[in-house]
């Protein structure tokens, strides 16, 4: 049965999209993460317009951070104080990168750096994972137990402006919250994705918060950042396809369930360094497209459309 | 529906082919609707051209989307990876382009009136808009003029292959032609043009226009996106916020 999407003026079939958010949803149950940094490039893989796979992929992110972050409240794990500065970022971020999209799109730039910046944050993350995750792994076989501090301090958290979160046992400066936030504000709306994969290592290593409050508070940041970005992409480009994202949305959920139920059955270090390896195909996939020749080297586009 | 689309256009087709001596040859013909509707379920759709002629001769039927700016860019190789280098914007290159034809183009178009009536996608006069600092050489252009072309028949916007115009040996000449419009099809006011040949050149011609546009709820999907885009874009996050909450209620319940 296939479904025309009224925004990515292509019809696709609805079975492929339900239930490729459902096999996402899966993941990010499995994992815990938001999988849109997945799901952007394979809808790009199927044929969906860059542009437009990037703006609904966001407003999707919207809804599936809103039930993630609901069972993290109720459990008292969000860091309110923080994830507020981080907003402060975000917004500023994410004005910003829709700016910059829109710039992109007119010189005909944005899927090459839609690509680009998957090929090196996910690069980075995958590569670092999966680093981690190995080690993680051997250490448990030879038994070694590595002591480490609560958090260390550097010179970025004695920068001014220091404010105390409470909730996170911190008082350091907003200067590194606010620019993470920012920072993750662009990828929202450039790449589609919660950010969460930059967000959360950023919070525990950078921040040193405790991993705890990390998931939930990154998740409030994502909710309202994915909200902003769905709606300046909504003024500014008219990318964001609402009928894709409840498409993708009502697989996603499902999937999640499923997902969050087979992640019990598996170790956390061994849950890592298999996502490792799932994220790093996607990007040899990328690589591999930009890298061979193309079939065409030419291709169209209309001015100020897709 | 279709049928009773065909009825009162043949009626009007018969009385034109009443016996005239002495006049030119006379050329009518209609579609079997209106508008192609892009719905929801919109996976591509046949419209059927049909006419009649009353001299003989070879019937071409074209079809032209809304004339848009088209830009047709080249990657190059930049330190290992494929990049948009140069670009070249053809002026009002047309956005769909379908040809039927009653024989093989080449029998029965001869190259001045191919040329002079667009018939066939080689024949489009696609003009690169010169820049001041970016002159295009004549070269250059007809290469992206052939990727132009190329791109759009491999995204099924300019069909690939010239339609069958048919024709009845005898009698009343009534033709008839189907074209298929994909789902990708852009909207807009198309025109479409049926020219009767004799000899190779056009003796007659007939136009008529076929609107493609969304209808149903992907129209309003479009329509809302464009005109209203802030409420599109609360509209959207309300939604999401929503069903992400009732996703959470429906499986904590369990």
């Amino acid at each position: 049965m296939q479904v025309y999407l009224p925004i990515a003026e292509v019809s696709i079939n609805v079975f492929l999209l339900v239930g490729l958010g459902g096999a996402i949803g899966f993941l990010s149950g499995l994992f815990g993460v938001g999988g849109g940094f997945l799901m952007t490039p394979l809808l790009i893989f199927i044929g969906i317009p860059a542009p437009v796979a990037v703006a609904s992929e966001a407003n999707q992110i919207v809804a599936s951070s809103v039930s993630g972050v609901i069972a993290h409240w109720r459990r008292g794990n969000v860091d309110f104080k923080m994830g507020g500065v981080l907003l402060a970022g975000g917004f500023v971020g994410s004005y910003l990168g829709v700016e910059l999209f829109a710039w992109l799109r007119t010189v005909g730039q944005i899927d090459l750096v839609i690509r680009l910046s998957f090929v090196f944050f996910l690069g980075i993350i995958g590569t670092l994972m999966l680093v981690e995750s190995s080690r993680a792994i051997l250490r448990r076989r030879s038994g070694t137990v590595v002591r480490r501090k609560l958090h260390q301090h550097y010179w970025v958290h004695r920068l001014p402006l220091r404010m105390r979160f409470r909730k996170s046992k911190l008082y350091i400066s907003a200067i590194p919250p606010f620019t993470i936030g920012a920072l993750v504000g662009v990828l929202a709306a450039i790449m589609g994705v919660g950010g969460g994969f930059l967000m959360v290592p950023a919070m525990i290593y950078l921040l040193g918060m405790p991993t705890i409050v990390v998931v939930g508070t990154s998740l409030f940041q994502i909710i309202f950042v994915t909200a902003n970005v769905t709606f300046l992409q909504s003024i500014t480009t008219q990318t964001v396809d609402v009928v894709l994202a409840l498409v993708l949305l009502a697989g996603a959920v499902v999937g999640a369930q499923f997902g969050s139920r087979a992640g019990q059955y598996l170790r956390g270090e061994q849950l890592r360094g298999l996502l490792a390896l799932i994220v790093l195909a996607v990007v040899g996939k990328l690589v591999f497209d930009l890298v061979v020749t193309p079939e065409d080297l030419f291709s169209l586009g209309a001015p100020g459309s897709h | 529906m279709r049928r009773g689309a065909f009825a009162p256009a043949f009626a009007v087709l018969l009385c034109l082919l009443a016996p005239s001596a002495g006049r030119a040859a006379q050329l009518a013909a209609d579609l079997s609707r209106d508008t192609v509707a892009i719905t929801t379920g919109f996976v591509g759709d046949n419209v059927i051209f049909f006419g009649a002629a009353d001299g003989p001769g070879h019937i071409v039927i074209v079809v032209e989307g809304p004339p848009e700016d088209t830009i047709v860019r080249r990657k190059s190789r930049v330190s290992g990876i494929w990049i948009n280098r140069h670009s070249v914007t053809f002026a009002n290159a047309p956005s769909f382009y379908a040809v039927a034809a009653s024989g093989p183009l080449d029998k029965i178009v001869s190259p001045r009136s191919a040329q002079k009536f667009r018939i066939g996608a080689e024949n489009l006069e696609l003009q690169p808009i010169q820049r001041v600092n970016a002159r295009v050489s004549e070269g250059e252009a007809s290469r992206f003029r052939e990727a132009l072309i190329r791109n759009q028949r491999r995204a099924g916007l300019f069909r690939p292959n010239v339609a069958k115009v048919v024709l009845p040996p005898e009698g009343v000449r009534l033709f008839r032609a189907e074209i298929f419009f994909p789902s990708n099809v852009p909207t807009g006011a198309y025109r479409v043009r049926f020219l009767l040949l004799q000899d190779g050149f056009v003796i007659q011609r007939f136009e008529r226009r076929l609107l493609v546009s969304k209808a149903g709820l992907s129209a309003r999907v479009f329509r809302f996106a464009h005109r209203e885009s802030i409420w599109y874009g609360i509209v959207a996050i309300v939604l999401a916020v929503a069903a992400g909450w009732g996703a959470s209620w429906a499986f904590s319940r369990k």
